[in-house]
């Protein structure tokens, strides 16, 4: 659908006097005309030109006015034309009914009174339709790049690049499943021993969870500037999302760690979140399950759990994106899955990256898997 | 097609509903649902969870909404019967106490009448 204000109508018309009864009719209208006496010549004015409204006699010669009115819908996929046949009164058979259920939106019967009355009328019907139809799009278009806005200050708010930070390489991943997306992770130093990660999967799609990840990451970074251990930091952002959610339907799922690289100790608070994995030198898998339930639904005490990290490969975190997708219709890929994933993956090969999960599943399925939700990755890997 | 049911019996208004409990259906039931419990102030909401056969992060936002908005006025929310994804679901996120759930009319019935 063209977006500028003047409407603009091809006409396509062999008889001579029908085409003359026209032209008389839209000599009153404000709109750019063209005038086609062949179905070759129609389109080639329709893609030349573009057109809001298409008026196409159905006793054309030539090209079948029904084949025109089926490419544009099918092949060209202009669905916002506004396509009005032409057809004589005397006209018999079903190709009225047809030409309407292949894509016309209209027809007016021929020939018309002399004040084309009646022609004036389905034209001002089709004006009204096209206008709706630019206001739509004008609005969408400006929706659009609010979500595009809200998406390019979103892709701000995660840490671009790895950190320097001695004995530890950090690698992340992140795919929305739309522009907007409710998936956070983060990391950064406390001192010169501490690095503090954390990854969060917040309720839904879309501006709304958005902003509910930019206000946890707001409250996360905030902690690398006063000092809040994992449990004071989780509570206070437990605290201020039930403030703002009330009774609402969303809420937050979080990691977060703290890593002592002088100890070689991990510290963790898990709301709720998929279990982190720590792999060991042996590839064995140790699972860190919920300390707690979810953020921002009620108040809950929380107790960080510790363990040590020596001999450990690393730490990998994620987002249930990666295993809440269906391998049928009826049956979710599942979590099972994405741990024998990851096991194989470790099991094979000695350098690690976050791709390699995909790699892995591709190869393994033949096609690439319908993933329907976001998808973040951490993978802290330990140098000791 | 609706894939809700529902019916009210006495004090208790329960509702049914089969399929995937995700994001891609809950605007649509949670604006169904709350205009019918809008119009039905039973003290007891129950929801039948049986047919349940995937439930995302946003099923169980729903399902909290639900419960919290009931609790609000002073009234009753029961899980009935959830699929055992329902139940590994809430289990991961440490929501299953968060709920009260009877398994059964029976227990369902039990439950009310004390």
């Amino acid at each position: 659908m063209r977006q500028d204000s003047r409407i603009k109508i091809i006409c396509c018309e062999d008889d001579p006097i029908f085409r003359e009864g026209l032209e008389r009719v839209f000599h009153k209208w404000e709109a750019d005309i063209f005038f086609a006496a062949t179905g070759e010549e129609f389109l080639d004015l329709y893609f030349d030109k573009g057109a809001d409204i298409l008026i196409v006699s159905l006793d054309l010669k030539g090209l079948n006015p029904r084949e025109i009115v089926a490419y544009i819908r099918n092949q060209a996929n202009d669905s916002d034309a506004y396509i009005i046949v032409t057809i004589p009164t005397h006209h018999k058979g079903e190709g009225k009914n047809k030409i309407l259920n292949e894509g016309a939106d209209d027809y007016i019967l021929k020939p018309f009174s002399n004040s084309g009355g009646e022609v004036i009328a389905r034209l001002n019907v089709a004006k009204r339709h096209v206008m709706l139809f630019k206001q739509v799009l004008i609005a969408y278009n400006r929706l659009s790049r609010e979500f595009d806005t809200v998406s390019s200050l979103q892709h701000k708010l995660l840490p671009k690049d790895s950190i320097s930070f001695p004995k530890l390489y950090i690698d992340s991943f992140y795919e929305p499943s739309g522009r907007a997306s409710g998936d956070y992770f983060d990391y950064f130093p406390l001192n010169n021993k501490m690095l503090r990660v954390v990854i969060a999967d917040v309720s839904g799609h879309g501006a709304r969870a958005a902003f509910v990840m930019a206000m946890v990451r707001s409250l996360v970074r905030a902690s690398q500037v006063f000092s809040l251990s994992p449990e004071q930091l989780v509570s206070l952002i437990n605290k201020e999302l039930c403030e703002v959610i009330g009774t609402d339907m969303d809420f937050v799922t979080l990691f977060l760690a703290d890593i002592d690289i002088e100890h070689k100790r991990l510290s963790y608070v898990n709301a709720a979140h998929c279990p982190g994995i720590i792999v060991g030198w042996n590839d064995k898998l140790s699972l860190l399950e919920s300390t707690s339930s979810v953020l921002g639904f009620f108040e809950q005490d929380f107790k960080a759990s510790s363990l040590s990290l020596q001999g450990k490969r690393g730490l990998l975190l994620y987002t249930d994106g990666y295993y809440e997708w269906n391998i049928d219709k009826d049956t979710i890929w599942g979590f099972d899955n994405f741990l024998t994933l990851i096991r194989k993956v470790f099991n094979t090969h000695k350098t690690f990256y976050l791709e390699l999960l995909d790699e892995t599943l591709i190869g393994s399925l033949g096609v690439p898997p319908m993933y329907r939700d976001d998808r973040s990755s951490l993978w802290v890997k330990f140098n000791w | 097609m609706s894939k809700i049911e529902y019916n009210v019996k006495e004090k208790v208004f329960l509702v049914k509903y089969e399929g995937e409990l995700t994001l891609e259906v809950i605007e649509e039931i949670k604006k169904e649902l709350d205009d019918l419990l809008e119009k039905h102030q039973e003290k007891i909401w129950v929801f039948d969870l049986s047919r349940i056969t995937f439930m995302d992060s946003s099923g169980i936002g729903f399902l909290v909404h639900l419960n919290n908005k009931k609790k609000m006025s002073k009234g009753k929310f029961y899980l009935l019967s959830p699929s055992e994804t329902v139940v590994k679901t809430l289990s991961l996120v440490n929501l299953l106490n968060f709920f009260e759930i009877v398994e059964g009319k029976d227990d369902l019935e039990a439950e009310i009448c004390c």
